[in-house]
Order: C-alpha cells, then sequence, then structure tokens
C-alpha cells in the first residue's frame, strides 16, 4: 500500500473515528480531532504492525481507543470509573460552542456509566460493530462486552421511558 | 419498554455529527508530510527488495575481488623489487651475499621473532582501520 491509498482508507474512516471519540469526549470535538489525530498518526507509522487479521477500521477503532484511554491515564482518571454528572457538565463547558449543547440527550443517557460502558455501547449502537470487532477495539472479553450492554442497555431504556423518547 | 431497535434510532439520532472533514484531513496530510514514509509504504514489492539486496552482495563482491588482486599485485611487485636489489647487491659485492646468510644463520631464532611481531602488529594495525569505520 502507498502513502497516498493509506490517506484515502483514512479519509473514508475518519468521519465515524471523529463521531467515536467526540461521543466518549462528552462532546468536545476539538480534543476528540486532537486524539483522532494522534491515533491517526500512530496509526501512519505502524502501519507495518498491521497484519490484516481484523479490518483496517477496527485496527484504526483499536488505536483510537487506546488513545483516549492513555489520555484520561494521563489526566488521572480510570477509563473504568463512572463518569459523574458533575463532570460530565465541566466536560461538556469545554467543547466547543456548537457542540456544546449539541446530542445532549445522548451524553446524559449515558452519564452514569463507566468508560468501558459508554465505549461498548457507542461501538455496538452508534458503530454498528459486532461483539467481535468491540472485543478487538477495546480488549474487553466478550462476556464483558455482553453484560456491559446488558447494564447500558437498562439505563437507556430508563432514560428514554422519562424522557421525551418514552415509547 | 423501548425495544432494541428505539435504542438504536436513538443513539443514531442523537450521535455527533463531525463537521470540516476537508481541514481535518489537511491537516492530518500537513501532519504526515513532516515524517518520514515507512518502509511498509515505500512502494517496494518483495522481489525489489531481493534485487537490492542482491546488486548489494554483487558490489561487495566485486570490490573484495578488486581488494584481493591489488593486494596480491603489491606482494608480487614488492618480492620482485627485493630480490632485483639483492641480485644488484650480490653483483656488486658478492661476499656480501655469503656474510649475509651466515648471520641469518646464526640470528635466524631472533630474526624469525621480528618477523612475526611484525607481521603480527601490521594485521592487529589494519584490523583496528578496518572496524573503526563501523
Amino acid at each position: 500500500m502507498t502513502r497516498e491509498q493509506f490517506i484515502e482508507l483514512v479519509a473514508q474512516e475518519q468521519k465515524p473515528l471523529r463521531r467515536f471519540l467526540c461521543a466518549l469526549c462528552g462532546g468536545d470535538s476539538s480534543m476528540a480531532d486532537d486524539l483522532a489525530q494522534e491515533a491517526l498518526l500512530k496509526a501512519y507509522l505502524s502501519f507495518g504492525k498491521f497484519e490484516g487479521r481484523s479490518r483496517f477500521s477496527t485496527w484504526l477503532f483499536r488505536i483510537a481507543y487506546n488513545c483516549f484511554c492513555d489520555s484520561r491515564k494521563a489526566a488521572g482518571k480510570c477509563p473504568t470509573e463512572p463518569i459523574t454528572f458533575a463532570e460530565e457538565q465541566r466536560a461538556d463547558s469545554t467543547a466547543d460552542a456548537s457542540s456544546r449543547f449539541s446530542h445532549q440527550d445522548l451524553y446524559l443517557a449515558m452519564e452514569r456509566l463507566s468508560e468501558a460502558e459508554k465505549a461498548v455501547t457507542l461501538l455496538f449502537y452508534m458503530e454498528d460493530k459486532s461483539i467481535r470487532d468491540i472485543e478487538a477495539i477495546t480488549g474487553i472479553p466478550s462476556g464483558t462486552v455482553r453484560s456491559h450492554l446488558s447494564r447500558a442497555r437498562q439505563h437507556l431504556r430508563k432514560y428514554m421511558e422519562e424522557t421525551k423518547y418514552g415509547i | 419498554m423501548a425495544s432494541e431497535k428505539d435504542i438504536r434510532h436513538f443513539v443514531k439520532h442523537n450521535m455527533p455529527r463531525p463537521e470540516n472533514g476537508t481541514a481535518f484531513m489537511e491537516e492530518y496530510r500537513r501532519s504526515i508530510d513532516l515524517l518520514p514514509v515507512p518502509s511498509s509504504m515505500s512502494c517496494r514489492s518483495p522481489e525489489d527488495i531481493d534485487s537490492s539486496i542482491a546488486a548489494l552482495k554483487k558490489a561487495a563482491g566485486t570490490l573484495k575481488k578488486r581488494s584481493r588482486i591489488t593486494a596480491v599485485a603489491v606482494t608480487l611487485v614488492s618480492i620482485a623489487v627485493l630480490l632485483w636489489i639483492a641480485a644488484a647487491i650480490g653483483s656488486l659485492h658478492h661476499d656480501l651475499l655469503t656474510r649475509a646468510g651466515a648471520f641469518i644463520s646464526s640470528h635466524r631464532f631472533f630474526i624469525i621473532v621480528t618477523f612475526a611481531a611484525v607481521v603480527t602488529a601490521l594485521s592487529m594495525i589494519a584490523a583496528k582501520k578496518s572496524t573503526s569505520g563501523i
């Protein structure tokens, strides 16, 4: 694969990757874009390690998720620790004006989930990834992925019933 | 109660929609322009790499052969010069050869040791010079 072909592939994958990171970062699109740039540069430099056992997008998502976890660790927060509502609001206040109040429902619905649960939920419902792909991206065993999804499902159902989305 | 389909619809309806994809990719392109091209993207097939290795081996072989020929030629020339000097001295002073022969036979032990020491010293200097560039 040439450099240009790699850039073309990245151009196709950048949107879902940035969307996933943006949702993980609580709507902070500039932080998400910084993480996406970091992840894609890492992918460019380590492309030789890509063995083709998973899809290219899965490999990119894995690098991006690792970058996100590293940034959380650097900020002194464990990725498995649930985000509190106050922290969620604080995160949102750092987001740029255009994205600050957009998609609040999604962030509010997932506010009491741990970051691992959030990641699993976003990958499953937002990015339509399979359990196997989620296992490859997050490194969480498939059984744990299923239990995270089950918990997230309960939370989302409860949230939807309490809000305008109630069926 | 919300179904699986409703949850998926809710997430998709509320998901963030990143903008400025072109600007993002331009920035990415600018960043990777500053980085070296990884070997995995250098457009070189395994055949190209093999042929480059073969060409390198061939060049190294040619250099070795040339050095060997030069070394043999220098040795032959120095022996010829030595013999010519010995012959010249012998023709001028016949008795000098006899005396030189007697001297060599009486001091042969010292001559052999000196010769071995000189050869060892020269080879060590040569080895040191050849490895200093690595």
